[in-house]
């Protein structure tokens, strides 16, 4: 697709190659729009979402992703196309676009959407030698914990989806919350071929950590981050996420982005010790009383009962179904 | 009217009256949803919505809020509290020191030499109260200079940064980090460009100098 590949925004979240893999493992409704200018033939701008069922009516977004926001071609004036997208969504429905800051989309308001903050994203220039960025953009602290992690002989190679797996679903299981089907993983890694990397850390013989990253357009998305808890003094996470820096540095990879965490918890502090550049992340919401749809406060209320649940939640026959609704 | 039909018109009555109380309810809160949105997107739309996010006082969940930021319970969060604001006391007092280090030290340099910049140079930076981190800032900023050693000893923590030019042959800065940290009864590590150390704080200083001494025999302007 021709907008996508020619826009300088675009994410893998915009690719037919995420929306295939998604449509794919759960069978939303698709609810993408191609834009055209009033007698143009060819498509100004592509929007992508899905139509989700909830418990309050049906939510059109682009789930399990930081970015679902409208790609436009230059000139093209962003409210009205917002507005059509706001119109028809039925009497319960609601429409929500993930936006960040880096994107410089400021036509929200004017349309009519309201707005939710979700978090922070941390997109880090790899654009450079791997020593520069990490003698330059990674904290003392976070040089530090990778010193350990390599005296520790915590090594990091490539594999593929189906190991990783194992290993997401010992971390869903510790956090009780529900689990992508692993056929979202394989579909995932067949769509995106070369452009879906896979980190596994490993130490005395066992796997302790893995990362999934996706990457398009010059950007490294990381995307999904597992690990076992009982290894985290080795700080396996960190030899993973400096690994898909320095992988980035050598295959031309211009950023990496750390994907959404929320300001003031650990997660968020452990991506800021890899350096990079902050920006907020927002759902915008129309009509604007359905915010909460949005929202992501519940998710981690409910985290501490989660837990105490988690063989529920988490089993094979519940967690993919459950997954389905939570699509955040 | 029988005491059955009573207490059907009471019941009917309270019907209405929680169908009522619902429906304000619901009102009210789509209402804040409403504003509060809408602020957030226009915020957006004027680039002010860069703000870190903040608690209000009307906000029922600030104390669980806080408690989680702070990584604690909510039970925990008054000592929590009040441990921070003692930080942050100490830090003001640091920062003072800081700035008045600072004022001296710029006086200092605009009234110096300036260091050469067509040679090789080896520069030492002594900072009597810093830290690791301070040391770490400088030296980095230090790596633009691309014919420069720059030595740079914190007495705070007892610790060394080292930078090395990206156009000086012949000297790593790990090695020379490891110079200057093993003259001071410590030890360093680091790659050819920069490198960090430590070692006995009062040592630190006479050991760079040292250092500088040997460089400057290897034709290092000084």
């Amino acid at each position: 697709m021709s907008v996508v590949d020619d826009h300088p925004s675009a994410t893998v979240f915009h690719t037919w190659a995420w929306l295939r893999a998604v449509d794919s493992a759960f069978r939303y409704d698709p609810d993408h729009h191609l834009v055209y200018e009033t007698g143009g033939r060819d498509p100004v701008g592509v929007v992508p979402g899905f139509s989700i069922p909830g418990t309050g009516g049906r939510t059109v977004v682009n789930p399990f992703c930081e970015y679902g926001y409208p790609l436009l071609a230059e000139g093209v004036d962003h409210v009205p196309v917002l507005r059509a997208l706001a119109a028809d969504l039925g009497p319960l429905g609601a429409r929500v676009l993930k936006d960040a800051g880096w994107t410089d989309n400021r036509a929200y308001n004017a349309a009519g959407y309201g707005a939710v903050r979700t978090g922070e994203v941390i997109r880090l220039d790899s654009d450079r030698d791997f020593a520069d960025v990490r003698e330059r953009s990674f904290t003392g602290e976070t040089r530090r914990c990778l010193r350990v992690s390599r005296d520790a002989e915590v090594t990091v190679r490539p594999a593929g989806v189906d190991e990783y797996y194992s290993l997401y679903l010992a971390t869903m299981r510790r956090l009780g919350s529900p689990q992508f089907p692993e056929t979202f993983f394989r579909d995932l890694a067949a769509e995106l071929a070369d452009d879906c990397l896979v980190l596994v850390a490993e130490h005395g013989g066992e796997t302790v950590g893995g990362l999934l990253a996706l990457d398009h357009a010059g950007v490294r998305m990381v995307w999904s981050n597992a690990s076992r808890q009982e290894t985290w003094n080795l700080h396996p996470n960190h030899r993973l996420y400096a690994a898909a820096i320095e992988d980035a540095c050598e295959t031309g990879i211009d950023v990496v982005d750390f994907g959404r965490s929320r300001p003031g918890t650990g997660v968020h502090d452990f991506k800021a010790g890899f350096g990079g550049q902050r920006s907020p992340l927002a759902s915008f919401v129309a009509p604007p009383h359905r915010a909460g749809r949005a929202s992501l406060e519940g998710y981690g209320k409910a985290a501490t009962v989660a837990e105490r649940f988690s063989p529920v939640f988490t089993h094979p026959a519940v967690g993919p179904r459950l997954k389905r609704f939570i699509h955040e | 009217m029988t005491p059955l039909t009573t207490v059907r018109e009471r019941l009917g009555e309270l019907v209405l009256v929680l169908l009522i109380v619902g429906v304000v309810w619901y009102y009210r809160r789509r209402e804040a949803a409403v504003r509060e949105s809408l602020t957030l997107s226009q915020d957006w739309a004027a680039g002010t919505a860069d703000a870190p996010e903040a608690a209000t006082a009307t906000d029922p969940s600030a104390l669980t809020r806080a408690a989680s930021i702070l990584d604690a319970s909510p039970g925990e969060v008054p000592d929590r509290v009040a441990a921070l604001d003692a930080k942050v006391r100490d830090l003001t007092t640091d920062l003072e020191k800081a700035r008045s280090g600072w004022a001296t030290r710029w006086w200092e340099a605009k009234t110096s030499d300036p260091p050469a910049t067509d040679e090789r140079h080896v520069t030492l930076v002594d900072l009597p109260a810093g830290t690791l981190d301070d040391a770490e800032a400088l030296a980095k900023a230090a790596l633009d200079d691309p014919l420069g050693i720059t030595i740079v000893t914190a007495g705070g923590d007892g610790t060394l940064a080292v930078a090395v030019g990206a156009e000086v042959e012949g000297e790593a800065a790990g090695d020379v980090a490891r110079e200057v940290a093993t003259a001071a009864g410590g030890g360093a590590g680091g790659g050819p460009d920069f490198a960090t150390g430590g070692g006995e704080a009062d040592r630190l200083p006479d050991a760079a100098r040292e250092v500088r001494d040997r460089l400057a025999d290897d034709g290092f302007a000084t």
